[in-house]
């Protein structure tokens, strides 16, 4: 193997020890690389002449990307997994206890392993780039930090701001590290080797040394708050934060939280035992597993153009939206939001204004969030406008139409644009539920026209779906993936059949829930029973969020489209045709949303209850109850057989990316690993055993698709070897 | 020698509002950034076509010099785009227009977004001279009993601010107040306060009706309101439906409270607004294929002694008229700005006065009329306000659209200048 770390002498007594992956476009630690990094340790401690280390990076904006992912994903055996993180931990003590003076030199990200390092040095400095950002993401892959960051990052910054920084796996830029005192000095990146060296020239200085750590000193309350009996109060709050955001379903953060609580007080030694065993428990998890695959997948999409790559992508500015609605209004305002000017068409002022209330909404919460200055906050609302007219769009590159979702209208919007935009500007869609080739026909450049559907709220939702039409040029395809990472979100390329992907695998979803209710289920124990599945809301406390009319609407729409296996329970019709029961925006839906109610459970709405029990009557259903993994599989597993039939007619380029949509468009929790990496673990012949008893129980709906038998069959194949 | 027409391609401004009211928290670049986005949507070109963004602006806000600069960048230009603020107090609206047309003459530029920006809301109230000094040796002070000494200098006095909207509109050569000169004026015209009221019910009583027609609908882009931002401004704030000449007769005078006759009713509202237009030589726009929505034909500058200068427009119009050969029958309607009612009146006066004419501005003859059916049709910035730095523009952009409204094909838009000075523009439809 080639080498990985270079020793050179500075200046008299100061060495460098600089680390250069071999092969790789960023450093990370992995066997090879750590055991070689030992072994130079080993041969330094032996060399009198060194007086100060200075470990750094020789790749440009990478000072330690962490460890090697790839040797976590392998780990079977608790065990070795701990003997990992012990040899680890065993080789960044040594630079701990070194005989000489050790300073970490950060330009660029140092993650993981790379920061748990960096804290094993006695100094730490840092350019002031950009690129620089520290962190421990470990909890992100379901495991916690295995080489001492538990235990080194309190000490070092404090109980609070630890926890801040290992339970969410957030980095931080040079200003935040050197205000948490995380790193002792930065520098301009232009000027950072000779700044460093002459720090590090420094170091030598007794004085120097005694002047820097006592920089380090932290105020006595900070110090106080990490000791008996504060510190029990600093726990049991972050564990009701943590139980608020992940609801116990993550393992990790409260695996890390309990590590340090039980280890900050005692010794080094013990505390990195402890992390270390906790380590390995965690890092053969299937969890830990499913988040390191997403992980990769979300790597995989990243660099994904959607098209082949030659094929060249264009630079978007001057953005249209038509339509005002919650979508389109969530649309130009995220457009505003990444700085490009947008122009937002509707009918009239009032629908105008409607789609204001929107923006300001969501602008104003994003000025919370980013603490944007009122100047800051002002330009973003400058740079959008409002028109009930398409004079002046020949100066657009791309428009998003997201007018109601009716054929006709669309078409005359299509028409009128085309009058006035230029040759190469794009029309994209934002239709849920209308095919792509269908509008694209007739268009005077069907070239130009994609469908590109957010997901609502479109601030929060990260998934875009990019759906291309049969006449779609692939730069058109490019630019609109390329425009969707630029705002930030994961694009993902599905083919246009009705209800595209995402709509197409939920609306079963919907569809069996409300055939539950209809056979006697009741709504709280089919949205509790599937909140504890992972789902981050019951279908029914979902579809009154909604809205019962913008929610049943694709109902109706796939089921004319795929007929029997997507008929909608009665329930939905009766709902959708009441103008009262829409929800939570009309006050009262499956459940009653009074303004007074602050409690959690919202009481169910009798008058939803009344309806059901009259189809009953009607249907002459005698109601029942069911087991709790009965509703489970009944709502779960519909959804897989759909995404089997979706990939079997390739409407996603892969599983991969099907499990990354359900995740991002629909909430499905990510520690699952998506929907049909669910089935794969649970087995698929189960999967298929229990789609077949369904099928005879209750509908022909149930019925495997093709690949899912064929998955089971292979299945059962390498079981029997 | 003529000059080469200017094209008003297209223009828009803000809704004016009332300084202190609804858009206290826009600053000037904000309300700027509104309109030149707008502008440059409705015109349909891309940015890469614009030269140059000229702007004029009264009291710059003090953060943001070169105010112009904001705005392009606010309203999302791109950064290689150059911006200048231009000052001629009341007629930097004008001005920017101006120095663009000049500029474009001269082979320098070819497009420019033109207009003006101004917040009175927030121009502001400074320290008076006895507190700088006070801060000034506080900050000198070294030792502690110097400290000590500096700080028993404090006066209360000090707290009493200098209030910059008052001092920004005190011409200090003459050491009036702009309204001071307005009452110059009355002596000189004798014209009596009920004159005046009359004249500013007029100016309401037309605004409402301009209002109701919705004849400023194409001129305004709404602007999001805050401090919540979800509903739209639309409509400006001025024009009062129920104004009554007893109101108004109410009043105390504002400036010489013992014998004037000048009110905050018969005067021009301190105002927030803001107005863009897009602009380029006749030549370019047929090049272009543009339709513009006029032309300025030619315009000039005049000067006066600054205690007089509401006469602004009597001289500056004369010297168009000298430049031009146009004679003011050739102009079918006139926007005169109504700093202040007086001004109005005593413009009215010296245009038909022979005497005035011959003494004052060389002419052989009087002016002639300017009569009420052809002057200020929509009412002006006693009831629409004056936010100082924008209204050139606005006069330019109102009078375009109310020429085309009527099928008619010249106009006169013409302003007095704090500091004694007039502009006018000649405006062509055609």
């Amino acid at each position: 193997m080639s080498q990985a770390w270079f020793l050179k002498e500075i200046d008299k007594g100061v060495f460098e020890l600089g680390f250069d992956t071999p092969e790789k476009k960023v450093n990370v630690l992995n066997s090879e690389t750590l055991s070689e990094f030992e072994k130079i340790l080993d041969e330094c401690y032996q060399d009198r002449s060194i007086e100060v280390l200075i470990i750094r990076s020789l790749k440009p904006n990478v000072f330690i990307a962490g460890a090697d992912i790839k040797e976590i994903e392998d780990l079977k055996d608790p065990r070795e997994a701990t003997d990992k993180a012990r040899a680890g931990q065993k080789i960044l003590q040594k630079i701990h206890k070194a005989p000489f003076v050790t300073l970490a030199a950060i330009d660029g990200v140092a993650l993981g392993g790379g920061l748990e390092l960096a804290l094993a040095c006695e100094f730490r400095v840092a350019s002031d780039s950009s690129r620089t950002q520290l962190g421990l993401p470990e909890v992100n892959l379901g495991i916690i930090p295995g080489f001492g960051g538990t235990q080194r990052l309190p000490r070092l910054i404090g109980l609070i701001p630890a926890l801040e920084i290992i339970l969410q796996g957030k980095s931080v830029d040079h200003q935040k590290a050197y205000r948490l005192k995380l790193i002792d000095d930065y520098f301009p990146q232009e000027f950072f080797e000779e700044k460093v060296y002459e720090w590090a020239g420094n170091l030598k200085n007794r004085s120097f040394r005694q002047k820097i750590l006592g920089k380090r000193k932290r105020p006595l309350f900070s110090r106080v708050l990490e000791k008996p009996p504060l510190d029990q109060i600093v726990y049991k709050k972050t564990r009701e934060q943590l139980d608020k955001k992940l609801k116990g379903f993550y393992p990790a953060p409260y695996k890390a939280l309990e590590v340090i609580r039980s280890t900050l007080n005692g010794s080094l030694e013990k505390g990195l035992e402890i992390e270390a065993i906790e380590f390995g428990k965690l890092a053969v998890t299937e969890i830990c597993k499913n988040l390191i695959r997403l992980f990769y997948i979300n790597e995989e999409l990243k660099k994904d153009p959607g098209v082949p790559e030659d094929v060249p992508s264009r630079q978007v500015k001057e953005m249209g939206v038509v339509g005002a609605g919650v979508m389109g209004a969530g649309i130009a305002q995220l457009f505003a939001y990444y700085d490009k000017p947008v122009r937002v068409k509707e009918i009239d002022r009032n629908a105008l204004e409607r789609g204001l209330k929107w923006v300001s909404q969501y602008l104003t919460k994003a000025r919370q969030r980013k603490r944007w200055s009122l100047y800051e906050f002002h330009r973003k609302l400058a740079l959008m406008s409002y028109t009930t007219s398409f004079e002046g769009w020949q100066r657009k590159d791309f428009v998003v139409e997201a007018v109601i979702e009716d054929f006709e209208i669309k078409k005359r919007v299509y028409q009128e644009l085309e009058e006035v935009l230029g040759p190469s500007a794009i029309i994209a869609t934002n239709t849920s539920s209308l095919p792509i080739q269908d509008l694209q026909e007739g268009l005077k450049v069907p070239e130009r026209f994609i469908g590109m559907h957010f997901f609502n709220p479109v601030p929060l939702m990260p998934l875009v779906e990019v759906i291309p039409g049969p006449r779609t040029s692939p730069e058109v395809i490019a630019t609109t993936v390329q425009l969707a990472k630029e705002l930030k979100k994961t694009p993902i390329l599905v083919k246009s059949v009705p209800g595209f992907l995402v709509n197409r695998i939920l609306v079963p979803y919907f569809i069996e829930a409300g055939h539950l209710i209809t056979e006697g289920e009741s709504i709280e124990r089919v949205d509790q029973v599937l909140l504890q599945f992972g789902m981050p809301m019951g279908p029914f406390t979902l579809l009154d969020e909604v809205g019962l009319d913008v929610g049943t609407k694709v109902l109706f729409v796939l089921e004319k489209a795929y007929g029997e296996r997507m008929k909608a329970p009665q329930i939905y019709r009766v709902l959708s045709e009441d103008r009262e029961l829409l929800g939570k925006k009309t006050g009262k839906g499956f459940y009653l949303h009074e303004k007074s109610q602050k409690s959690r459970q919202k009481p169910i709405n009798p008058e939803v209850l009344n309806k059901i029990s009259k189809i009953q009557r009607e249907l002459g259903i005698s109601p029942t109850r069911f087991a709790p993994d009965i509703i489970r599989d009944r709502c779960i597993l519909i959804m897989v057989n759909e995404a089997f039939r979706c990939l079997e007619e390739g409407v996603v380029k892969n599983e991969r990316y099907l499990d990354m949509a359900m995740i991002m468009g629909t909430g499905f929790p990510a520690w699952r690993g998506g929907l049909v990496q669910y089935a794969r673990l649970r087995g698929f012949s189960d999967v298929v055993k229990t789609l077949r008893t369904f099928a005879e129980r209750y509908g022909e709906r149930f019925q495997p698709a093709n690949l899912l038998v064929e998955e089971a069959r292979k299945e059962e194949m390498e079981r029997n070897g | 020698m003529t000059r080469k027409r200017l094209a008003v391609i297209t223009g828009v401004r803000t809704p004016f509002c009332k300084a202190g009211t609804v858009f206290k928290d826009y600053d000037a670049d904000d309300l700027g950034a509104f309109a030149l986005r707008e502008t440059l949507e409705r015109s349909g070109l891309p940015d890469h076509y614009i030269d140059e963004v000229v702007l004029g602006c009264v009291a710059q806000p003090v953060d943001k010099m070169n105010v112009a600069r904001i705005v392009a960048l606010k309203a999302g230009l791109p950064y290689s785009i150059p911006a200048v603020t231009v000052h001629r107090n009341c007629a930097s609206g004008m001005e920017s227009i101006s120095y663009a047309w000049n500029k474009m003459l001269s082979g320098e530029i070819r497009i420019a977004l033109v207009g003006g920006t101004e917040s009175m809301s927030n121009i502001p109230l400074l320290f008076n001279k006895e507190a700088v000094d006070f801060f000034a040796q506080l900050q000198k002070a070294k030792t502690f009993s110097d400290r000590l000494k500096a700080l028993f200098s404090f006066r209360p006095s000090m707290l009493n601010p200098r209030i910059g909207l008052m001092e920004g509109l005190t011409d200090p050569h003459c050491g009036m107040i702009m309204g001071l000169t307005a009452e110059v004026l009355v002596r000189e015209f004798k014209i009596s306060r009920q004159e005046q009221d009359e004249y500013a019910l007029l100016s309401h009583q037309r605004a409402v009706q301009a209002q109701k027609e919705g004849k400023f609908k194409d001129e305004i882009v709404p602007v999001p309101l805050p401090p919540h931002y979800d509903t739209f401004q639309s409509d400006d704030v001025g024009p009062r439906e129920n104004q009554s000449l007893e109101a108004l007769a109410k009043l105390k005078p504002f400036f010489d409270k013992k014998n004037g006759t000048v009110t905050a009713g018969n005067a021009s509202q301190v105002t927030d607004g803001a107005c863009m237009l897009l602009v380029t030589l006749e030549s370019k726009a047929r090049e272009l294929g543009l339709s513009p929505l006029g032309y300025i034909r030619d315009s000039a500058f005049a000067g006066l002694e600054p205690h007089r200068m509401g006469l602004g427009p009597a001289f500056a119009t004369a010297c168009l008229m000298q430049k031009s050969g146009l004679s003011l029958s050739d102009f079918q309607l006139v926007e005169l700005n109504e700093a202040f009612a007086s001004v109005v009146l005593a413009n009215q006066r010296a245009f038909a006065s022979r005497d005035f004419c011959q003494r004052e501005l060389g002419l052989s003859e009087a002016m002639g009329e300017l009569s009420l059916e052809k002057l200020n049709v929509n009412g002006g910035a006693i009831a629409l306000g004056h936010p100082v730095g924008t209204t050139g523009a606005r006069l330019v952009l109102t009078l375009l659209y109310e020429l085309r409204r009527r099928g008619l094909q010249r106009g006169l838009a013409t302003l007095c200048i704090g500091g004694g000075q007039g502009a006018a523009f000649c405006v062509e439809v055609e």
